[in-house]
């Protein structure tokens, strides 16, 4: 059964990724305005339009594309700090890791969303005040997590052996910590991609995020939440996509885990 | 699969009962109870001050002037009982209706009357009105300038005649009477020389009382020496909903008597007959456009960039597409009700390659080179949204311009636009009189005190000039005329987008509400029953 | 003095103490944080205060007033100094005190918190134990899937959906929060709560699960099942009791997800809360309002670590520093 969910999840995601890829261009454009608004699904509009007579179906894969661009994006920066920070603190001074530790403290002292949402609310929402403020929200986090699992190979055998050979440090950290990082990155940037893009389809939600034309699947479940009582399947369309990557997301992020982690796939 | 049994058998417990009926399912009423909602906290509570039609709206119901609207948009008397022009229609005699009672019990007289007038011209209260309505009269500009307290050109003469003179003959000056900024208020019970802010500051004799104002709703109670006789209704309830489908919600439970809706509600209306025998289609005298601000966006003081824009959005679309027929496409700026309105004027017509082709002309080809610009509109109606996303729609796709869009709450939207801080914009300009003057010079006049464009134009100036001192009437639109051509289609100045028709329910069980050609008159005589069956 | 030598002797009550100190830095950290941010805020608090009326002198007296002239640190000082009186000043945009929106939004906002973790734990313990003990028959595979669904689903895509069933489609609940003093609150609490409950309950059946199967197999519930104490009492007295401490942890930490949430919550059903506020606040750019929800979230979110951090070792004294 976890296997058929792990699979089935990759499927789903790889085919997300076409679909924002190509999703866009296969019949409408996704600011081109197809007809009037609120069409049931046909042959033309395969979703249906929405309040402006747009392609719903063009609309929810730029959405794709965006919710994607972001999750990846942020999550990507977010690594490289994070192995920057986390194998600095973990590896590197003492002093160092009391700052980080106590920097990240700071940090989680704000819940997650409420910092995104003050730093948007002083610069103002645009794609880039998102992507910034999701940014900033994501790396202590995964900054955390890498410094500890940093500091247990630390003691192992092979790295105390190779310092006892007398490898340097650059080495130790590329040769011997770093690799084993891999794994565990792969499972949580899973986790923190879903992560990501929950954050900008909430800050879409309340209107703070990505902003118009730009279609997110946030904002139109927010815009569409006002038709629902004569059209309900404008709200129907992201709602199922969103959740189902939400979805994909965790079960991919599990699977790695339980593939790089044996220890903890019982624990469930 | 498993994951839907939980949900699905959960959804199917509770749908085996069918229908709940929650919506509908509040208690009977009191007669004589009527609640409608405003969707934003009230600005202003002064007259003096107060400039937003929803708040004006709340405020009729308890200030009062020296004339009101008859139904058929006609002045008529109200707290004077008659007045005289000279023949130089220069000085106007005005006599106070005797017995009128303050809501304080104490009795109206002219003192009052000129006491509310020279306060509300009072630099003190800073009012963003007056400078429109009130620079007509003798005596203002000094007290403007405050080498004056008083204003010289309105003068008691007993305690139930007043008299006012005009610097020159307006044609249209009584028609202000009407305006809040001209109303009456209680000089024992109002602040003298800062606004009115709480409920104990307003002195008013109006038909109701304001007797509750809470953060989310306000409550009016009858007043029962009221001039012209108690008000059949007890109270009024006016709670403060912000959001469209609350308010809906809150319509179907009976909670509210009487609803603007909004134009993506109809469909739902239209699909219950309960809520469809409630429907009504109600003109307003009110255009909706877009505004170009010439120095706050240096690209739109090139005539041609406005031009472009104009003819870049399709007016057509919005009417037929957005709003489902139920506005009226707007060619120039007076709207019907208003004399001077010609349903057969065009305006500029909608040509995205001559639109292009001049902003290209205007050394922006393909939008290349213009700086970013937002577009501002309210965020608590959501017809300026989708209009406003047309547009940016629109502009990207026959222009190659971006717009971001702005979207803010009605107050902040207010105080930056008469900072004259918009670089383009999608708001409502709403009759205050039925004049054409009240949309051409009042507006876009080089002097004009709601000229927040910095739009100046002698030829326009000039043409307003005229027309506002002509007496004969035929003559007068047709100056107007000529100057809203010039706004229109040469400057292109504002692009009118649409005339407001408001979609409301009503209950069909209330009768008697009044309306004028500027929307709902004092409710004084509106007959709620609930006959429940 | 002798006290206070005797408790930093006490292993636990240095750690508590500790744990006092730490949260010092992190409340400057947080209020150097929210006072530079509204410092930032582009337009000029003067100006917006002045509001639509006001000229240059005006704007001048308000500045004099509001004390802007002085220097930051100053500045920062008396930010400090108010917010720990609880004072805030006066909304740019409403002529309401600060004070005054955010504590009726308070009272919203931790109703409705206390209601959803009541909920969410009542539901997660029960879920969560149900699962444990019928591990991996039908019982828990729902269990297990309510909890994957929990997590996973937003709820800003749950809230619309099941008012469109509840309140729409079988029109028995209402769309949104209003005051109803013919109905009173509770019928307008019952889907925010819901919603709110659903992903710390998820949460909190997992760790449940998880915690009470590693209890289940440990040694002393066997020997006590074996000297005949009954099969429930062993459950709930012995396996229940020892899994408490990290059911305690998931609980504290809801409480995060929970002051967060109600942004949404809050927006999607139109509750005058403290998240309702703060995004009003933004989309008016009323930047004293915007500090002071800030800080209020933050400190509610320290203090609720604060205590769990603190309740743990009393409930365990088997944790030891750092273990936690």
């Amino acid at each position: 059964m976890r296997g058929l969910l792990f699979w089935g999840s990759v499927v789903f995601l790889a085919l997300l990724l076409l679909f924002a890829v190509f999703g866009p261009q296969i019949r409408h454009g996704p600011f081109e305005i197809v007809g009037s608004p609120y069409i049931k699904p046909s042959a033309d509009a395969w979703l249906g339009t929405d309040e402006q007579g747009r392609d719903i179906f063009s609309r929810l894969a730029y959405g794709a594309r965006v919710s994607l661009l972001i999750g990846l994006s942020v999550v990507t920066v977010g690594i490289l700090v994070a192995l920057i920070v986390g194998t600095g603190a973990g590896y590197g001074a003492p002093w160092l890791n009391t700052v980080l530790m106590r920097f990240t403290d700071g940090m989680f002292a704000f819940p997650d969303i409420l910092l995104a949402i003050l730093i948007v609310g002083i610069v103002g929402p645009s794609f880039w005040a998102v992507f910034g403020a999701l940014a900033v929200i994501a790396w202590p986090s995964m900054a955390r997590l890498l410094r500890n699992q940093v500091l247990s190979l630390k003691e192992q055998e092979f790295v105390t052996a190779s310092r006892a050979l007398g490898a340097g440090h650059w080495h130790v950290v590329f040769k011997h910590i770093l690799p084993h990082l891999v794994g565990l990155i792969s499972a949580v940037a899973m986790v923190e991609v879903a992560m990501i893009i929950l954050a900008e389809s909430s800050l879409s939600f309340l209107g703070i995020g990505v902003q118009p034309p730009t279609p997110s699947w946030g904002s139109m479940i927010n815009t569409a939440r006002t038709v629902m009582r004569s059209d309900i399947l404008p709200l129907l369309w992201p709602c199922l996509i969103l959740s189902l990557t939400i979805l994909a997301l965790n079960f991919v992020g599990d699977g790695l885990r339980d593939r790089f982690d044996p220890k903890s796939a019982a624990g469930g | 699969m498993r994951f839907v049994v939980p949900f699905l058998a959960f959804v199917l417990v509770l749908s085996g009962c069918g229908k709940g009926g929650f919506s509908k399912g509040a208690a009977g009423r009191q007669d004589h109870f009527f609640a409608y909602p405003m969707p934003n906290y009230p600005t202003e509570l002064d007259p003096a001050t107060v400039e937003d039609g929803d708040t004006i709206d709340l405020l009729e119901q308890i200030y009062e002037g020296l004339v009101q609207w008859t139904e058929s948009s006609e002045l008529m008397p109200n707290l004077a009982e008659e007045w005289e022009i000279s023949e130089d229609r220069l000085t106007y005699t005005f006599h106070i209706k005797r017995g009128v009672k303050f809501h304080s019990g104490r009795e109206m007289t002219a003192h009052d009357v000129k006491f509310s007038w020279d306060r509300a011209a009072n630099p003190g209260l800073a009012s963003p009105t007056v400078d429109g309505y009130m620079a007509d009269l003798v005596g203002f500009r000094e007290v403007r300038e405050k080498v004056a307290t008083e204003m010289s050109g309105v003068r008691v003469l007993d305690d139930y005649t007043l008299e006012v003179r005009l610097k020159e003959p307006k044609v249209y000056w009584p028609l202000y009477l009407r305006y809040p900024c001209y109303y009456v208020v209680d000089r024992d019970v109002v602040p003298a020389d800062r606004e009115i802010r709480r409920v104990e500051e307003v002195g008013a004799t109006g038909p109701f009382m304001l007797t509750e104002l809470e953060p989310k709703y306000a409550t009016l109670t009858r007043f029962e020496d009221y001039h012209l006789g108690p008000a059949k209704l007890a109270e009024i309830r006016r709670p403060f909903v912000e959001d469209a489908q609350t308010r809906f919600a809150m319509y179907e439970s009976g909670e509210m008597d009487w609803l603007q809706l909004e134009r993506q509600d109809l469909r739902a209306v239209e699909a219950d007959p309960e809520l469809k025998k409630d429907l009504l289609r109600v003109p307003r005298p009110a255009i909706w456009y877009l505004g170009f601000d010439l120095v706050e966006y240096p690209p739109f003081a090139k005539k041609k960039v406005r031009q472009a824009f104009a003819m870049a959005v399709d007016k057509e679309a919005i009417i037929n597409e957005l709003f489902q027929g139920a506005n009226e496409l707007a060619g120039g700026i007076i709207p019907p009700g208003v004399p001077g309105y010609r349903p057969d004027f065009k305006g500029l017509p909608y040509d995205p390659p001559r639109a292009r082709q001049l902003l290209a002309e205007a050394g922006y080809p393909g939008g290349k080179g213009m700086p970013p610009l937002e577009l501002y509109y309210r965020v608590d109606r959501d017809d300026p949204r989708l209009v406003s996303e047309r547009v940016q729609l629109n502009l990207k796709e026959n222009l190659g311009v971006e717009v971001g869009l702005r979207p803010l709450e009605w107050d902040y939207l207010l105080d930056l636009r008469n900072k004259g801080k918009l670089p383009f914009f999608h708001l409502r300009w709403h009759a205050d009189y039925l004049d054409p003057q009240n949309f051409l010079s009042f507006m876009l006049h080089t002097n004009a005190r709601e000229n927040m464009l910095d739009y100046s134009n002698p030829e326009f100036d000039r043409l307003c000039d005229e027309a506002d001192r002509e007496f004969d009437q035929a003559r007068r639109i047709e100056l107007y005329h000529q100057a809203e051509e010039i706004a229109v289609l040469e400057d292109a100045i504002w692009v009118p987008i649409y005339f407001q028709y408001d979609l409301e329910l009503l209950r069909s069980e209330v009768t008697g509400l009044r309306r004028s050609g500027l929307g709902p008159l004092p409710h004084w005589t509106t007959d709620v029953t609930w006959a429940k069956n | 003095m002798v006290l206070l030598k005797r408790v930093l002797r006490s292993p636990v009550g240095a750690q508590v103490l500790r744990r006092l100190a730490w949260t010092v830095p992190t409340l400057v950290f947080i209020t150097l944080i929210t006072f530079i941010a509204g410092d930032l805020a582009p337009g000029d608090p003067a100006v917006r205060k002045a509001g639509m009326h006001g000229g240059q002198e005006a704007v001048e007296l308000i500045r004099e007033k509001m004390g802007l002239n002085r220097p930051l640190h100053v500045r920062y000082a008396e930010f400090v100094w108010n917010a720990a009186h609880f004072e805030f000043g006066e909304s740019l945009v409403t002529p309401r005190a600060v004070n005054e929106i955010v504590l009726t939004g308070i009272q919203h906002t931790g109703r409705i918190a206390l209601l959803a973790i009541l909920l969410a734990s009542g539901v997660g313990i029960l879920l969560g134990g149900i699962a444990a003990i019928w591990r991996n028959r039908v019982a828990d595979r729902l269990a297990v899937s309510f909890s994957t669904l929990g997590i996973c689903i937003p709820n800003f895509v749950l809230a619309p959906v099941l008012v469109y069933i509840f309140a729409i489609w079988l029109d028995r609940l209402p769309v949104a929060w209003r005051d109803d003093p013919e109905r009173g609150p509770w019928i307008y609490l019952i889907l925010p709560v819901a919603i709110m409950a659903l992903r710390p309950a998820a949460v909190i059946t997992r760790l449940t699960r998880a915690s009470m199967i590693d209890t289940l197999s440990q040694d002393f519930i066997r020997t006590a099942y074996a000297k005949g104490v009954p099969f429930w009492r062993t459950i709930i007295v012995h396996a229940l009791r020892n899994s408490l401490v990290p059911i305690m942890t998931a609980v504290g930490t809801s409480l995060g997800f929970l002051l967060t949430g109600s942004f949404i919550i809050e927006t999607a059903f139109l509750i005058p809360g403290l998240g309702s506020a703060s995004i009003d606040a933004i989309r008016k750019a009323d930047y004293p309002v915007i500090q002071a929800t800030v800080l209020i979230f933050a400190v509610l979110f320290i203090a609720v670590n604060l205590l769990v951090d603190l309740l743990l070792p009393l409930i365990d004294p088997r944790i030891k520093e750092g273990a936690a």
